[in-house]
C-alpha cells in the first residue's frame, strides 16, 4: 500500500496534498508545527474520508533535536512510507524574517529529507520530494531572501538526487507557481494564480510519474525558462516582481 | 535498524531486529525491548503477505533461530520441535516415519510457530481442521520475560490475572506471547503420493457445489476459478486423497528427495527463472489470455485423474520461486474474505462482478471450504474463502484497485465476512480479546484504529 509523510501541511499546497491523497487511498502521515491546528487538521480530514487513514504529528522543523523523532513517531503510526514531501515554507518580509526563512525552507528539509534518505535507501526505493518556488530559479527584486533560501533548496536537492540515483530513490522538485495560499494571502486580481487543489493535483500528477523537477502549473516552466536564459543586462532593467 | 518486508513486497518497516537461538533468548530480547520502549513482533519465515510481520519503530523477533526438532515419536506420531522450524523441516523428518503434517498451508517455507500463530488451513480444513486442533502443547514467552509450558487441556494458573490456555495463543498474531516451541500430532499416511482428481465447473454456482462435495467426500479440496472470463466463477477443482495402507504404492517417496519439486517446468523451464515468463502476462490483457487458456485446456482435458507427491499437490506458491516477482516492483496482494456459507454464493457474485467492472483484474482466484475454529481469533467459520491477487501498481492502477478493495470490504461486511491476518494489507479484522500490551505489530496498529473508526466486525 502506498504511504505518504506530508511534513508542513496543516494549510496551503501540504493541506491541499493531503486531501488528494486521501482522495487516491493513500495512508496519509500530516505533520505540522501547531498540535491544536494538526488535530483540526486530522479531524477534519479524517471525517471526510472516513474510510482512508491519516496520522497526525506534531513538528517544529526549525527546533533540530526535534526532528527525528517526531518523524519517527509518525512513521510508527502510519507503518511506512513510499513518498515524503517537504511543505514547509515562509516567506516573512525584510532581513529580520531571514534567520525564520533560512531555518524553515532550507535547514528544515535538509534535516527532515536527510532522515527520509536514509530510510529510502535502506528500502532500496521511494521518492524525496520538495516544494520549491519559481522565485527560486532567478534573483528577484521581491522578496531576495526567500529566493535565496529556494534557490539553495533546488541546489541540495539537486545534488540529493544524484548522490541517491544509485539507490533507486528518486527526487522531486516542485516549482510552483502563483498559487492562492495563506502565504501569498487571497491577493484580488493577482496574475494567473491557481487554487492550492489545482496545484495539489498537478503536484500529485507530477509525482506518480517520477518527474524530477516540474512547474505547477506546466506552463510556469516557458515563464522561468525566458526568465533564466534573459541576460543580466536585460533582466535588470525588466525588474520582474 | 533494519528494513523488512512482507512477503507481498508491497509493505515494508524499519525495526530493531532480535535474532535469538533459543526460549532464554527470546525472554532476553523481549525484556530488552521493553526496557527500551519498544513494541514486539514475532516474525518466522515472513511469508505473510502484507504487515503482519512487520513493527516500524519497535522490535522484531527473527525467530528462524529456534530451528530445532527436539524430539519425534514415530510410533505415535507426535513431534515436538522449536518455533523456527519450518513446515519444510518437519515433513521432511516425519515423512521416512510415515507420518505428515495434518495441516499444511500452500508454502512450506512457513514457520510451525507462525502457523500456530495465524492458525493456518490446508486444502483440507473441513475435514482436518486448522493447525491449532494438531497442537498439544506449547512453549511460550509472556511480554513479561516469562516462560511458560502450555497443555491442551490444561490452564496455567499465575501470579496474576492471567491465565492462558492453548486457545490463547492459537491464531493470537503472537499478542498472548511468543511461540517457542510447539508439540504437534502428525497424521499417518502410507504413501508419498496422493490420488488427485482435476474437474472443470462452468459456472461459480457448480465450483460451490463441487467444494461441497470435494469438503466431504476427499482429502483435500480447493477450486481454482478464472475471475477474467464471461462466465466468472467457472474454474477447475482439485480434490486429493490418501492412498490406502495395501496401495501399490504404498510406502513410496517416503523421503525428502522423493517429494522434491522437479528444477524444470515441463521439461524445460528453469523454475528458478520461470516467473520471468510470466512478467509480460500480468497485465490486463494478459491476464485474460492466461486465465481464459487454463481454463479452456482444463475444459478440453475434462476430468483428469493422476498421481502427485504431497509436496507437489500442497506448496503451489512454492512451485515458481520468485513468482511474486512477476508483479513488478511494487508487489502483490491477496484479497481473501471468508463469507458464511448461506451468504457466500451471493457474496462471491457481487465480489466477481465488481472485480469485473473495476478495471482491475485479479491474476489469480481461489475458493476454499472452511469450518469454525477455536482459539484466539477467528477468521475461520462455516462457510467458503474467496482470495484474489493483485499487482498494487502504481499511480492511476493502484487508485482503481484501493476504490475495488473498499467496495470488496463493504460486500464483505454485508455478508458477516472475515478478514485473515496472515493475508490482509487492506482491510479491518477481529483481534484477540485477550493480549499483552507488549506486542503490537503494524497490522495489530491497522486493525486497532479500525475498530477506533467503528469499522464494523473488527472487535471480536
Amino acid at each position: 500500500m502506498k504511504h505518504v509523510v506530508l511534513v508542513g501541511a496543516t494549510d496551503g499546497i501540504g493541506k491541499a496534498l493531503a486531501r488528494v491523497y486521501l482522495d487516491r487511498s493513500w495512508r496519509v502521515a500530516l505533520l505540522g508545527r501547531d498540535e491544536g491546528k494538526v488535530d483540526a487538521v486530522v479531524g477534519e480530514l479524517g471525517s471526510e474520508f472516513p474510510s482512508e487513514t491519516i496520522v497526525g504529528g506534531v513538528l517544529d522543523v526549525a527546533r533540530d533535536g526535534d526532528v527525528v523523532p517526531s518523524l519517527e513517531r509518525a512513521l510508527a503510526a502510519l507503518g511506512q512510507m513510499d513518498l515524503l514531501v517537504y511543505c514547509a515554507g515562509v516567506m516573512e518580509a525584510g532581513v529580520s524574517g531571514t534567520r525564520r526563512m533560512v531555518d524553515v525552507n532550507f535547514i528544515g528539509a535538509v534535516h527532515v529529507l536527510s532522515w527520509g534518505a536514509d530510510y529510502f535507501v535502506e528500502a532500496g526505493k521511494g521518492r524525496l520530494a520538495a516544494i520549491g518556488s519559481v522565485a527560486g530559479d532567478r534573483g528577484r527584486k521581491g522578496n531576495p531572501i526567500y529566493g535565496a533560501t529556494k534557490a539553495a533548496l533546488h541546489q541540495y536537492l539537486e545534488g540529493l538526487r544524484h548522490a541517491l540515483h544509485g539507490a533507486g530513490v528518486g527526487v522531486s522538485v516542485i516549482k510552483p507557481g502563483w498559487v492562492r495560499t495563506r502565504m501569498l494571502g487571497d491577493v484580488p486580481g493577482f496574475p494567473p494564480s491557481i487554487a492550492a487543489s489545482k496545484a495539489a493535483e498537478i503536484i500529485v500528477r507530477g509525482l506518480d510519474r517520477g518527474r524530477d523537477v516540474f512547474y505547477v502549473p506546466g506552463w510556469w516552466w516557458v515563464v522561468s525558462s525566458a526568465l533564466r536564459l534573459m541576460p543580466r543586462p536585460l533582466f535588470k532593467r525588466i525588474a520582474p516582481p | 535498524m533494519e528494513m523488512l518486508t512482507g512477503w507481498g513486497m508491497a509493505n515494508r518497516a524499519r525495526s530493531t531486529v532480535y535474532r535469538p537461538l533459543n526460549a532464554e533468548e527470546v525472554a532476553a530480547s523481549i525484556t530488552e525491548a521493553v526496557e527500551k520502549g519498544l513494541s514486539v513482533a514475532a516474525r518466522g519465515g515472513g511469508l505473510s503477505y502484507g504487515d503482519a510481520a512487520l513493527n516500524q519503530g519497535g522490535a522484531v523477533l527473527d525467530l528462524r533461530g529456534l530451528n530445532r526438532i527436539l524430539e519425534l515419536d514415530p510410533h505415535r506420531g507426535v513431534v515436538r520441535a522449536e518455533a523456527g522450524v519450518t513446515i519444510e523441516a518437519l515433513w521432511a523428518s516425519a515423512l521416512p516415519h510415515g507420518w505428515w503434517p495434518a495441516v499444511v498451508p500452500g508454502t512450506m517455507k512457513a514457520t510451525l510457530g507462525g502457523c500456530v500463530a495465524m492458525n493456518v488451513h490446508g486444502k483440507n480444513h473441513v475435514g482436518a481442521g486448522a493447525v491449532g486442533r494438531w497442537v498439544q502443547g506449547l512453549g511460550l514467552v509472556t511480554g513479561n520475560g516469562e516462560e511458560r509450558r502450555l497443555d491442551r487441556g490444561v490452564v496455567a494458573e499465575d501470579s496474576d490475572v492471567w491465565s492462558l490456555g492453548v486457545d490463547d495463543v492459537v491464531g493470537a498474531q503472537g499478542l498472548t506471547g511468543t511461540i517457542t516451541d510447539v508439540t504437534l500430532s502428525l497424521r499417518r499416511v502410507h504413501s508419498g503420493f496422493l490420488d488427485v482428481e482435476g474437474r472443470p465447473t462452468s459456472s461459480l454456482e457448480e465450483t460451490f457445489e463441487a467444494l461441497d462435495r470435494g469438503a466431504r467426500e476427499a482429502d483435500y479440496v480447493v477450486a481454482w476459478i478464472d475471475c477474467t472470463g464471461s462466465k466468472p466463477g467457472r474454474g477447475v477443482i482439485h480434490s486429493a486423497w490418501y492412498l490406502p495402507p495395501d496401495h501399490q504404492l504404498s510406502g513410496q517417496a517416503m523421503d525428502a528427495e522423493a517429494q522434491r519439486l522437479p528444477s524444470r517446468l515441463a521439461g524445460v523451464l528453469p523454475r528458478r527463472h520461470a516467473w520471468m515468463a510470466l512478467r509480460p502476462l500480468t497485465n490486463g490483457p494478459g491476464i485474460r489470455t492466461l486465465n481464459a487458456g487454463k481454463y479452456v485446456t482444463a475444459r478440453a482435458g475434462g476430468v483428469r485423474r493422476y498421481r502427485q507427491t504431497h509436496a507437489a499437490f500442497h506448496f503451489l506458491l512454492d512451485y515458481m520461486p520468485g513468482w511474486k516477482r512477476a508483479y513488478g516492483a511494487d508487489g502483490l496482494l491477496q484479497y481473501q474474505l471468508f463469507v458464511p456459507g448461506d451468504a457466500a454464493r451471493d457474496a462471491f457474485a457481487a465480489v466477481l462482478a465488481q472485480q469485473r467492472s473495476s478495471g482491475v483484474r485479479s491474476f489469480l482466484g481461489v475458493m476454499k471450504r472452511h469450518t469454525p475454529e477455536e482459539g484466539a481469533a477467528g477468521y475461520p467459520l462455516d462457510g467458503y474463502s474467496l482470495a484474489l491477487d493483485f499487482a498494487v501498481g502504481r499511480g492511476e492502477h493502484y487508485v482503481r484497485l484501493m476504490r475495488l478493495l473498499r467496495s470488496l470490504d463493504q460486500i464483505g461486511r454485508d455478508h458477516g465476512a472475515r478478514v485473515y491476518a496472515a493475508k490482509d494489507a487492506v482491510s479491518v479484522g477481529r483481534l484477540p480479546g485477550r493480549r499483552d500490551r507488549v506486542f503490537s505489530s503494524n497490522l495489530v496498529r491497522r486493525w486497532e484504529r479500525g475498530a477506533h473508526r467503528g469499522v464494523p466486525g473488527s472487535r471480536s
